[in-house]
């Protein structure tokens, strides 16, 4: 099995609730939105509060309104796009304050 | 919206005085202003971010605003809704609003909706309009309100705030990512209540309401499929590039 590591920039709710404004996070396997989120929310559950979602739930849907940036750019929001063992990300759950 | 050509009538001795110093923007000038002057905007809720979007579009001299905005002044308002007073809590804020804009520019028309948006009203309220401001608190009106306005094909400035950061784009599909491609349904972490500064909503207040005289003159380039994310905290600016759904 292939070991990953990715590192996650926290924005907005994501980081006040984590306290932390980035973090990372370590898995085996296919190195995906889907398992990088798993192994954020299974490790960090103020993750998950912010969220609204669970480890189980984003290996089928991502969180409605959670940005996944890679470089600036938005990636396609599908548990499955692949990401690159090594890489930064930001997640950035998009906010509504007026 | 794609700016029209003019077919309005001139602008009057005392609009060419008023709106003088704008009126020397380059790509702007007269046909600029006699865009605003024909345009209607509508802005949703006129809070800490609306208010500020608001005064500047009716300074700037958009003929016809209008402000959608249930309720009454609450003391907790007044750290950053600039369009509200202490004398006026207890009272409808959407009066508050249309004084207060009136005073600053008698010139244009206010409409004052004592409602906010929802799927009942959206499709009457953005029919109304040529560019619609969201600035409202729950994504359940954002949500109403991009819907409404894709089906009419009209422009939506969409703007937030969190805390000392804020966000800034334009949804205009099918030139633009549909705003149900960011947010496909209410974010279950969200809360009503949010930690906000005046000087942070009112900072991207007055963003969007450039972005919206942009849209409506076709002055620049609008922050079509491009956010801009702001953070106060450390003055961080960048754009986002919001590819295309595949």
């Amino acid at each position: 099995m292939t070991q990953w590591q990715v590192t996650l920039e926290f924005s907005g709710p994501l980081q006040r609730n984590m306290q932390t404004s980035e973090l990372t996070v370590q898995g085996s396997g296919p190195c995906n939105i889907s398992s990088v989120l798993t192994a954020l929310l299974h490790s960090q559950p103020a993750a998950a509060a912010a969220l609204g979602a669970t480890p189980e739930s984003v290996s089928v849907t991502l969180p409605p309104g959670l940005l996944v940036l890679r470089n600036r750019v938005l990636l396609p929001l599908r548990p499955e796009t692949c990401l690159q063992p090594g890489e930064r990300l930001t997640l950035m759950p998009m906010i509504s304050g007026g | 919206m794609t700016a029209q050509p003019a077919q309005t009538a001139p602008l009057t001795a005392e609009e060419t005085e008023i709106y003088g110093w704008q009126l020397d923007v380059t790509g702007f000038g007269s046909s600029g202003q006699q865009q605003l002057k024909q345009s209607t905007v509508l802005i949703s809720r006129v809070g800490g971010l609306g208010s500020a979007v608001a005064y500047e579009l009716a300074a700037a001299g958009v003929g016809r605003l209008i402000l959608a905005h249930a309720g009454d002044i609450q003391p907790s308002d007044l750290n950053r809704q600039l369009l509200m007073t202490h004398d006026g809590i207890g009272t409808p804020r959407i009066e508050s609003a249309r004084k207060r804009l009136l005073e600053l520019n008698p010139r244009i028309e206010i409409i004052a909706v004592p409602e906010n948006l929802c799927p009942e009203n959206a499709d009457r309220l953005v029919g109304m309009a040529d560019c619609v401001v969201d600035a409202a608190p729950l994504f359940q009106e954002r949500l109403a309100m991009n819907d409404a306005a894709e089906r009419r094909g009209i422009p939506v400035v969409e703007a937030a705030m969190y805390e000392l950061e804020a966000s800034l784009t334009v949804i205009h599909p099918p030139q633009t990512l549909r705003f149900r491609d960011l947010v496909p349904d209410v974010p279950r972490g969200w809360t009503r209540r949010f930690p906000v500064f005046g000087a942070v909503s009112g900072s991207v207040g007055c963003l969007a309401a450039m972005e919206t005289i942009k849209l409506l003159s076709g002055l620049g380039q609008p922050l079509k499929n491009r956010l801009l994310r702001i953070n106060l905290r450390n003055m961080q600016f960048e754009t986002i590039l919001l590819a295309a759904p595949e």
